[in-house]
C-alpha cells in the first residue's frame, strides 16, 4: 500500500467545498442582516415607531378616560353593519337551532300548556285578591306604590363582546337617547344588568353575571335579603351568587329573587332570578346561595333601559 | 412606448386598489363576524388575516392594515383601545421585514410565524385581562374561553391564507418568469 500526497486531495477538496458553503451562508445571512439593520435605521421604522407611540397615546388616552373617540368612531360607523349581521347570524341560528331541536320543542310547548291552564286558574285568585288590595288602599288613602319607571324606548342588540365570560353585549342607543352610566338595562322578564360604556349612538351592556357588578336582592315569599355577585367561574354555568343571606334562612329552590332597591341604581321589584341552592358561607355566619337568572343574555334581541326612576341615585338609607 | 408603460402602470394601480378594497372588505367581515352570533368563544378572523396580509406586503402599508385591524378587535373584544392594535402593529411591520428579508413567503412560514404571534398575544391577554387581577376562577377563562377561541383562529388561518394568496396572485404581485425571445444569432446544438 502506497500513501503519496495526491491520496489526501480528494477529501481536502471535499472539506473545503463544505466550508466554502459554510461562508456563502454565513455571507448571505450577514448581508441579510444587514439589510435589516438598514431596515431599522430606515424612515419605514420610524413611521412605524410614530405608529405604535400613536397607539399608547390612545391606550393611555382611553384608560384615563370615561369616553373614547375612536371605539365612539368606529362604533358609529360600524353600528349597522353590526346589526346586519346580526341579524343574519340570529336567523341562521334559529333555522339551524328549530331543526335540530324540533322535538324537544314540542315536548315543552305540551308541558308549558299544562301549566298555562295551572297559570289561568291562578289568575282568577289573583285578580280577585288584587280589587280587595285596591279597595283597602281606598279605604286608608293610601298612594298606589310605584317606582315611577321611565323606559327607553326599544334597544336593539347590535353585537355581543367576542370572548366575554359575562356575555356582555351592545345595543342600539346610547348617549344621544338620554342612556347614561350604569342605568339599569330590563326586558319584561326581569333584570338583564347595567350600561357600563355609553357611547353618542351605541352602549355597552353588561350582564349581572359580571363580577365587577352588585346588586342589593330579597327573596319574594320570605323576604330574606341578600347580596348577588357573579364570579367567571359561576359565569360560565350562567349563575351568580347570593352572599350574606341570614343562616336561619327559610329559601328554597325555585324562590323568586327580586331587587331590592337600596343602593339607589336599580328600582325595586324587578325580578332577578331564581334560587337554585343555598348553603353556609365559608365563615360559618351566613349563608350564601346560587341563582339563576331570570334573563339569559345569550338569547336577547331587544331589552329596555330604565333612563329614571324614583330613588335613583340616592340609596333608600339615605332618605 | 411610454403610452403602453403608462397602462402597464395604471392597470397595476387599479389592481392593487382593488386589491387593498378586498382587504378592507374582508377585514369588516371578519369584526362583523366576531361581534355576531350567541357570545360563544369565537375565532379572531382579524388577527391571522393581518399576519397573511404582512406575509406579502411591505412594512408600511402592514403596520397600518394592522393597527386598523387591531383597532376593530379591541372594540370588537371589548378591551382597551391600542392594546391589540399596538401588538399587531409591531407584529406585522416586523414580519413584513423579515418575509422581505430572510424568510420564503410561502404557508409553512406564515404558520410558524403566525402561532408564536398569536401565542404571545395569548399570553399578553390572559396576563394583564385576567391572571394579573387573580379573580376566582381565572384559569377556566384561559380553558374555556382563551383557548377555544384560539384554537378556533388557527382553524380560520388556513382559508385566510388561502385567500389572500389568491388575491396576491390575482392582483399579479407575483414575479412571471417569462422566456426570452429567439435570437438568430444564437447557435442551437
Amino acid at each position: 500500500m502506497r500513501l503519496g500526497f495526491s491520496d489526501g486531495v480528494p477529501e481536502f477538496a471535499a472539506g473545503f467545498k463544505k466550508s466554502a458553503r459554510v461562508i456563502v451562508w454565513l455571507q448571505i445571512i450577514s448581508q441579510r442582516g444587514d439589510s435589516l439593520k438598514e431596515f431599522f435605521s430606515s424612515k419605514k421604522f420610524l413611521v412605524i415607531a410614530c405608529i405604535a407611540a400613536f397607539l399608547i397615546g390612545v391606550m393611555i388616552y382611553a384608560a384615563v378616560s370615561s369616553s373614547n373617540v375612536i371605539s365612539s368612531a368606529i362604533g358609529r360607523a360600524f353600528s349597522p353593519l353590526q346589526r346586519f349581521s346580526n341579524k343574519i347570524s340570529d336567523a341562521v341560528a334559529e333555522t339551524i337551532d328549530m331543526l335540530i331541536n324540533a322535538k324537544d320543542y314540542y315536548t315543552e310547548n305540551q308541558e308549558l300548556k299544562e301549566e298555562l291552564a295551572e297559570l289561568y286558574a291562578q289568575i282568577s285568585d289573583y285578580t280577585l285578591v288584587s280589587q280587595e288590595n285596591e279597595h283597602l288602599r281606598e279605604m286608608i288613602d293610601l298612594a298606589p306604590s310605584g317606582n315611577n319607571i321611565e323606559l327607553s324606548e326599544p334597544c336593539n342588540v347590535i353585537g355581543r363582546t367576542a370572548n366575554d365570560v359575562y356575555g356582555s353585549f351592545f345595543i342600539d342607543k346610547g348617549e344621544k337617547d338620554g342612556i347614561e352610566y350604569y342605568d339599569p338595562v330590563v326586558t319584561s322578564n326581569g333584570m338583564v344588568g347595567y350600561v357600563t360604556e355609553v357611547q353618542y349612538t351605541y352602549s355597552k351592556v353588561t350582564t349581572l353575571l359580571s363580577n365587577e357588578l352588585s346588586l342589593g336582592v330579597y327573596c319574594v315569599r320570605t323576604g330574606e335579603t341578600g347580596v348577588i355577585e357573579g364570579s367567571y367561574e359561576l359565569a360560565l354555568d350562567s349563575k351568580v351568587k347570593m352572599v350574606y343571606i341570614p343562616l336561619e334562612c327559610e329559601l328554597k329552590k325555585g324562590d323568586i329573587v327580586i331587587t331590592s332597591g337600596y343602593s339607589g341604581t336599580v328600582p325595586k321589584g324587578i325580578v332577578v332570578g331564581l334560587v337554585d341552592e343555598t348553603f353556609i358561607a365559608q365563615n360559618g355566619l351566613s349563608r350564601s346561595g346560587y341563582i339563576t337568572p331570570a334573563i339569559d343574555a345569550s338569547e336577547l334581541k331587544t331589552v329596555f333601559v330604565i333612563t329614571d326612576f324614583d330613588g335613583k341615585g340616592s340609596a333608600y338609607e339615605e332618605e | 412606448m411610454r403610452r403602453s408603460d403608462g397602462s402597464k402602470n395604471s392597470a397595476s394601480g387599479i389592481k392593487a386598489a382593488v386589491k387593498w378594497l378586498f382587504f378592507i372588505l374582508l377585514m369588516i367581515f371578519g369584526f362583523t363576524f366576531s361581534t355576531a352570533g350567541s357570545g360563544k368563544p369565537a375565532g379572531l378572523i382579524l388577527f391571522p388575516l393581518s399576519i397573511a396580509i404582512s406575509v406579502y406586503e411591505s412594512e408600511i402599508p402592514s403596520a397600518i392594515f394592522g393597527t386598523c385591524a387591531g383597532l376593530l378587535l379591541d372594540v370588537s373584544l371589548g378591551k382597551l383601545p391600542g392594546f391589540t392594535a399596538l401588538w399587531l402593529c409591531l407584529c406585522c411591520s416586523g414580519l413584513s421585514a423579515l418575509f422581505s428579508q430572510l424568510l420564503r413567503k410561502n404557508f409553512v412560514n406564515y404558520f410558524l410565524t403566525f402561532i408564536p404571534a398569536g401565542g404571545i398575544y395569548l399570553w399578553i391577554d390572559y396576563y394583564f385581562y385576567y391572571k394579573i387581577w387573580a379573580y376566582e376562577g381565572y384559569g377556566l377563562v384561559l380553558r374555556k374561553i382563551l383557548i377555544p377561541s384560539a384554537v378556533k383562529t388557527l382553524i380560520w388561518a388556513l382559508p385566510i391564507y388561502i385567500i389572500v394568496y389568491l388575491a396576491e396572485r390575482l392582483s399579479g404581485i407575483f414575479k412571471k418568469l417569462s422566456l426570452e425571445e429567439q435570437d438568430k444569432n444564437i447557435e442551437r446544438v
